[in-house]
């Protein structure tokens, strides 16, 4: 099936009522989420999950991707408004957006940036269409030793340039692979680490621990500082109108922005907020008009908001192609999809290709439906805000609470939750990352069947393995990212002294 | 005090690692050609310890924290507002198999929202028991999903 005739049958499946329904409310709870600090999207799907049970894989699958980019639209919202970043990638757009809502241009900044997002989500898009395909190809050529180099290599990747210590980040990884390898070994069947338990047998879910991690560990967070309402800059429909002279100056950086983000949206880590750095320093670097870059620069929010949407389309590339999630959104799309009893993989969109050219084809009719609800109605999703923090944070517990237990109707995965958020709470105070431990319990089971697989096929020849090119290239790789990492800290450190 | 959360944290994984470490010794191993359940849990838990151990001797080698290593803990009454709610959810945790659904809900959204900030009493009881009543509506019977039932009550 080529690209061409895939959307066209994705469209098909995208335009029926149901799946417009889910694709709207998706949207308009990834945008609800990306306005309100705190709880991202990684804890709002795994949230949202067990209300997808009475729904298909492929109305699920849109629904959950719905959040995840919907969420970078509403980031902004807050940071251009209030000075209070929604989303972690929205932190860079606090720097001109603010400054150019406080003269007075808050409705230029929040109509170039959702028109910017919906130009570099498109963008996106289409590149994923393209890209993916051929990917899968590629990848049905991969045995296991190029799975397991593959695997290694993303995890390298999200602890080396994760931002904070790589070595804690690998401990993190080290923690997310032990709670995998509990419970019932899929190989031979031997049970690990379940205390005589035999709930534990089935092993540790991501539903539990995600949520636990982001919803209820946030929960504790903001328990601890409550904060008033905030004042907010007030914006009227005609104000969304940017002048000529703006658009010309935001159109080029929305397709820059657009082909960093979705460049690096392939890499593993956190893309979305490592991509609009990248598109702010490189709107900075190329700019006539440097010395307006924290001033209200237009280039500012223009670059980063659309970087973001197109980093989202490109992190979908790694599940939907080879079905390795790179990031934790996809990680949670990925238990999603295993829980509707879909697994991913090279195979994936010749196995099910309504999923996958589905939820293409929803990615684009979602990416209008947040331009037409980000415009007229950004001071509607900014007075969400204004809602009491307290009842908004009672039900984010109640909510993660039911949709853990009723995941599996085992009492043990809300002893797991509460556990992972008072676990994540104090690890979060000690700014350890939580996305390692996430990746490390999704790609770990994954990681073990193909290093033993591996080991399998070359009967214990660890050359064998090396000499393979793939391998090879994808471990050299990852050993030169971390002699680079280690390189370029030691000089920062040199440079301070 | 953050130096000494941090290194109590290392402390932490390195007993993590041991006790991975001490339980994967316990499961086959089969040979490099025919790896079996306990190989890749041993590598783990090696890599688990040599982290820990790598962080610790780096943290009695530096004098201080730098700031963006961690994030102060709470003090005074925030600290026990973060420890009543961490007492509630395992409250909730240990009662739900007796009590119920319903009734733990309405317990735990009473007293996060009196924690978290609102006031009167009226309030704070339609809050929890409008969560609770509406959550199990939703998830019962619009969405079709088991909520836990206890001894007294659904």
């Amino acid at each position: 099936m080529d690209a061409l005739q895939g959307i066209a049958n994705g469209f098909s499946v995208a335009l029926t009522g149901t799946n417009i329904l889910v694709c709207f409310l998706g949207c308009l709870l990834g945008t609800i989420v990306g306005v309100l600090p705190g709880l991202g999207p990684v804890g709002a799907m795994a949230l949202l999950i067990p209300s997808t049970y009475v729904l298909g894989p492929t109305s699920a699958m849109i629904m959950l991707s719905g959040i995840f980019y919907g969420s970078m639209y509403g980031g902004s919202t807050t940071t251009i408004l209030l000075n209070v970043p929604g989303e972690a990638a929205s932190v860079v757009t606090a720097i001109d957006g603010y400054q150019m809502a406080r003269k007075g241009r808050a409705g230029a900044a929040l109509a170039v940036s959702a028109v910017g997002s919906f130009v570099a989500g498109t963008l996106g898009i289409g590149a994923l269409m393209f890209f993916a395909p051929p990917l899968a190809g590629l990848a049905l050529s991969f045995g296991p030793p190029e799975f397991f180099a593959l695997t290694l290599l993303g995890l390298i990747f999200l602890s080396q340039l994760g931002g904070g210590s790589p070595i804690k980040s690998y401990l993190m990884v080290g923690f997310g692979i032990f709670l995998g390898t509990v419970g019932t070994d899929i190989m031979s069947g031997t049970t690990r680490f379940t205390f005589g338990q035999v709930e534990l047998s089935q092993g540790i879910e991501l539903v539990p621990v995600a949520m636990g991690l982001y919803g209820v560990g946030e929960v504790l967070l903001i328990a601890e500082k409550i904060t008033g309402l905030p004042q907010m800059i007030k914006v009227r429909l005609r104000e969304l109108f940017p002048t000529l002279i703006e658009w010309k100056r935001a159109i080029p950086p929305m397709f820059r922005g657009g082909f960093v983000g979705f460049l690096m949206g392939l890499i593993p880590g956190p893309a979305a907020i490592l991509s609009t750095f990248v598109s702010y320093a490189l709107e900075k670097r190329i700019s006539k008009r440097r010395e307006e870059f924290g001033h209200g620069a237009i280039e500012g929010v223009a670059g980063p908001e659309s970087a973001n949407n197109a980093a989202t389309a490109g992190s979908m590339v790694p599940l939907l192609a080879i079905g390795i999630p790179f990031a934790p959104a996809t990680a949670v799309l990925m238990g999603a999809l295993t829980i509707h009893g879909v697994t991913p993989g090279p195979l994936f969109m010749r196995q099910c290709p309504e999923i996958f050219w589905g939820v293409v084809a929803s990615m684009y009719i979602g990416n209008v439906m947040l331009l037409i609800l980000n415009l007229p109605l950004v001071s509607v999703f900014a007075s969400i805000m204004r809602l009491p923090q307290h009842l908004l944070m009672g039900a984010i517990l109640v909510l993660c609470l039911v949709g853990t237990y009723s995941l599996n109707n085992s009492f043990l995965d809300i002893y797991i939750l509460i556990s992972m958020g008072m676990i994540g709470y104090v690890l979060r105070k000690l700014k350890f990352d939580m996305a390692p431990l996430i990746l490390g319990l999704v790609l770990g089971p994954m990681m073990e069947k193909n290093f033993r697989q591996a080991l399998f096929m070359a009967r214990g020849d660890l050359w064998f393995i090396l000499g393979r090119p793939i391998t090879s290239l994808l471990l050299s790789l990852g050993l030169a990212i971390i002699v680079l990492s280690a390189w370029l800290r030691r000089r920062r450190a040199r440079l301070k002294l | 005090m953050n130096k000494r959360a941090l290194q109590a944290s290392y402390v932490s994984f390195l007993a993590v690692g041991i006790a991975y470490l001490y339980g994967s010794l316990w499961l086959p191993m089969g040979k490099v050609e025919a790896p079996r359940s306990g190989l890749f849990p041993l590598l783990d838990a090696i890599f688990i310890m040599t982290m820990s151990l790598i962080q610790l001797a780096k943290s009695f080698n530096t004098e201080k924290v730098r700031l963006d290593q961690t994030e102060p803990f709470p003090k005074g009454v925030h600290l026990h507002r973060v420890a009543a709610v961490a007492l509630a959810l395992v409250l909730y945790a240990l009662c739900l198999r007796f009590l119920g659904y319903l009734i733990c809900t309405a317990g735990l959204m009473a007293v996060v929202v009196t924690l978290l900030g609102m006031r009167g009493w009226v309030k704070v009881a339609l809050a929890a028991i409008l969560t609770a009543l509406i959550s199990y509506c939703l998830f019962v019977f619009a969405l079709e999903v088991p909520l836990p039932w206890g001894e007294v009550l659904p």
